[in-house]
């Protein structure tokens, strides 16, 4: 539950990043997709690890 | 929008992720059936119906009509992102065996355990039965109709595709369902689960970005390889957590 919401948190901090970005100007237009996506995918990794060493933590 | 486009974007997806959800709902009102008989859990899915009629019809349209397209994609875009990204998550702990597998059969028996243990009530009609089976089937309907919206998103033959895939999958749970009278545990539902996140997480990136003011290159086709990337991406965190912790499934500490 903790792991959900903080990935929630994640995806919409990724997306206020990606919005700020698409604010700068034409320079960062074919990027913008490509950022969010990278950014999402390490909030999901992210995520995914500190879930599986706190699993860890709870059985050792 | 090229109906051969339509039918990959927005008819399979839609096909899939609402049989997901109309084997969760089936499977509810299955053991409801089964265990205090078929009128009430029959009233509650009608009830349900009705209710889920009302939502679409009134919010949807008005979402659709009054809000601008960009601000729509955008939203559409954030929730998809929040929706999918969940599953995708799920589906990877799943298979890492860090949180146990959804079992159909399991969460049946389980079902059909609690409804016997709370009893028939001695009135004229099932409360319990109809409450129940109507919770499941708006539930799980409401996460149709947001599947088939987010499908549909780009436009009035996506949205229609994607509302075939939806009343097909329908057809095919629910007459499956009927002929068996038993959950539908053929389903690899995980594996559905899996490849739907990844597919909701890409086509919340992709309206996102759209909704933005930004076009991806190729339009929708870009679509094939966000998912490709959402999927490799996955199946390394599955692989990368499996070593991270061996033991998988056997560990305890399984509701995370």
């Amino acid at each position: 539950m903790v792991e959900d919401s903080q990935l929630a948190i994640g995806i919409v901090l990724a997306l206020a990043i990606t919005w700020a970005l698409s604010t700068l100007g034409a320079g960062v237009e074919p990027l913008i997709g490509w950022v969010l996506l990278a950014l999402l995918l390490a909030v999901l990794f992210v995520n995914l690890i500190v879930t599986a060493r706190r699993a860890k933590r709870r059985i050792t | 929008m090229d109906p051969t486009l339509a039918l990959v974007t927005a008819a399979l997806p839609s096909f899939a992720a609402s049989a997901v959800e109309f084997v969760e709902a089936m499977t509810i009102v299955l053991a409801v059936g089964v265990t205090r008989g078929w009128r009430a859990p029959l009233i509650g899915t009608l009830a349900a119906l009705l209710t889920l009629g009302v939502i679409i019809g009134t919010l949807g349209v008005a979402i659709v009509t009054v809000v601008p397209e960009a601000l729509l994609k955008a939203i559409v875009g954030v929730l998809l992102l929040l929706f999918g990204l969940r599953w995708l998550r799920k589906a990877i702990l799943r298979f890492a065996g860090i949180i146990a597998i959804h079992d159909e059969e399991l969460i049946y028996q389980r079902e059909l355990a609690e409804l016997r243990e709370q009893g028939l009530a001695r009135t004229d009609f099932d409360r319990i039965g109809a409450i129940v089976a109507y919770k499941a089937v708006l539930l799980e309907g409401t996460e149709v109709a947001f599947i088939v919206i987010a499908f549909g998103a780009a436009g009035t033959a996506a949205l229609n595709a994607a509302i075939v895939g939806a009343i097909a999958a329908a057809v095919v749970v629910v007459g499956i369902g009927l002929a068996l009278r038993q959950p539908l545990t053929m389903v690899p539902e995980n594996w559905l689960k899996f490849g739907v996140g990844a597919m909701l997480s890409s086509f919340g990136v992709f309206w996102f970005t759209e909704g933005l003011g930004f076009a991806w290159p190729g339009d929708a086709l870009s679509l094939l390889l966000i998912v490709g990337i959402f999927l490799l991406a996955s199946f390394a965190s599955v692989r990368l957590l499996r070593a991270l912790l061996p033991l998988g499934a056997k560990i305890e500490a399984r509701n995370v």
